[in-house]
């Protein structure tokens, strides 16, 4: 946990603008984390990071005060998502660079590949949204896919291709036998296709229309490019100038 | 002298940028949010293809910025954005349609039941450094006494105008100044000399400067670090507009 200087401090109007927006910034905080101690660490660090910056990022013609320090929390949580990041080792994700155990060949490469995924995991849980997480780990981490990542994603279903189609529990049934015995012979296309049928579709798998998938395929193929661009700039965000 | 054409052809990112914070203050019809997304979209598009003037860069990521902590105001925009998505955008435009795709979600999650408490509140707060609450208090401060600021330097400049002596001996300040807006790596900046009133621009190149539609004549600040105009009228609200290349940036000294 990172040290803060103990101060006595009276109520002023940072303060009192931070404790109205407390409640919003737990909520986002909570979206990035799902471990307690993180959370903690992510939410105090957000705070000493925006209020490092406030000073600049609040000057300036009053536009909307509230406005601004929800701008100002929400940079704050990306950079303390990114810092915290940082501590572990984690690559630009493309579909060629996933790494698997099994092209491991040295035990040292086996255990660097381990953690690399590790690392990964951690990233795509902290910065991508519900339905963008669902879909890359679907994609490229299909064995990490977990319960709760297919009712968080239900939980935000808003019809068309995005969210879950079927129901949190129906889905994990299908998902678990497709990753059990259609994922280790299917091409990278095949596979798509699975993913589309199992989380964005309603009928039962084999029988859904043509066109419904190939809609499917599309949207899912966008927002692995905006989980990928996510990804990326978090990245970026990372790299010492 | 000269019309400002920028109002017709360019791009406006002050205006732009002016719409979006309206919108986190109050939800907009989905009309008025897609005519300002097309903006947006002009924006990013711009920045994909010439990644110039910095304002644009800075003026999207504000913007994007805006969408993600205020979802719930631009939750109709996902349609559009999702439509666009399919056009392989380039990488500011992906980035914009994704803030504005993602918007029912993350207003899903702004919703959704508030967390247990990571940490208490009250030690939270208390184990902040004193020193930057209150440079942040100060901020505040002076965000919300900006208009009132703006005005006192207008009236500073009238006393002195027709009181020169007084003002003189009473030991006023011969100059004073006022942050008007923070613009890509520049701030233009209200100053008031005796009984004139300028804008100067810190900043890199050498942008125009429109007062109500009629280009000013520009100077050079005493130390070459910028732009200067005379400002003509004291009659507020004054309609400004800083122009780069063809990207405008509108702004209002308020009356």
């Amino acid at each position: 946990m990172r040290a803060f200087f103990e101060t006595e401090v009276t109520m002023g109007e940072f303060a009192e603008l931070l404790r109205e927006e407390l409640g919003w910034l737990q909520r986002r905080v909570a979206a990035c984390s799902r471990d307690g101690e993180m959370r903690a660490e992510l939410l105090q660090e957000t705070v000493r990071i925006a209020l490092e910056r406030a000073p600049r990022f609040l000057a300036g013609p009053s536009r909307n005060p509230r406005a601004r320090l929800r701008c100002l929390l929400l940079a704050s949580l990306q950079s303390a998502c990114s810092r915290l990041l940082r501590q572990m080792r984690w690559t630009r994700p493309a579909d060629d660079e996933i790494s698997e155990e099994g092209h491991a060949e040295t035990p040292e490469s086996v255990a660097r590949a381990r953690e690399w995924r590790a690392d990964h995991l951690a990233a795509v849980r902290t910065l991508l949204t519900p339905n963008l997480r669902l879909a890359y780990l679907a994609v490229h981490l299909p064995h990490e896919v977990e319960p709760r990542d297919l009712e968080e994603a239900a939980r935000f279903h808003r019809g068309g291709a995005a969210g879950l189609a079927r129901p949190p529990e129906v889905a994990w049934k299908l998902w678990r036998h497709a990753v059990e015995a259609i994922y280790p012979r299917a091409s990278d296309a095949e596979w798509k296709r699975k993913v589309v049928e199992i989380l964005r579709c309603e009928g039962p798998p084999g029988e859904v229309p043509e066109e419904e998938i190939a809609r499917g395929i599309r949207n899912l193929d966008t927002q692995l490019t905006r989980a990928r661009a996510r990804l990326s700039e978090a990245e970026d965000e990372e790299d010492p100038p | 002298m000269s019309l400002d054409l920028s109002v017709v052809l360019g791009l406006d990112t002050g205006a732009t940028l002016k719409m979006a914070y309206d919108f986190c203050a109050a939800r907009p019809p989905k009309e008025a949010l897609v005519t300002w997304c097309e903006k947006a979209m002009a924006i990013a598009r711009r920045l994909d293809e010439k990644g110039r003037p910095e304002v644009l860069r800075t003026t999207l990521e504000e913007i994007v910025g805006l969408v993600e902590a205020h979802p719930a105001s631009f939750v109709e925009a996902e349609e559009w954005a999702k439509e666009r998505l399919t056009e392989s955008p380039g990488p500011w435009a992906l980035r914009l349609l994704d803030a504005l795709a993602s918007a029912p979600e993350l207003a899903a999650i702004d919703e959704a039941e508030a967390p247990a408490p990571a940490i208490d509140v009250d030690r939270l707060l208390a184990l902040l450094p004193a020193d930057q609450l209150a440079a942040a208090d100060e901020a505040l401060r002076a965000a919300a006494g900006w208009k009132a600021a703006v005005t006192a330097l207008f009236d500073r400049a009238r006393a002195s105008a027709e009181l020169p002596r007084f003002a003189a001996r009473s030991g006023a300040p011969d100059e004073d100044h006022v942050l008007l807006e923070r613009i890509g790596e520049g701030e233009l900046v209200l100053t008031r000399s005796h009984a004139e009133l300028y804008v100067d621009w810190y900043g890199p190149g050498e942008p125009a400067l429109f007062a109500e539609g009629v280009e000013l004549a520009p100077r050079n600040l005493p130390h070459g670090e910028g732009r200067r105009w005379l400002l003509p009228l004291h009659r507020r609200p004054i309609r400004l507009r800083l122009v780069t290349e063809d990207v405008a940036h509108s702004f209002e000294i308020p009356e």
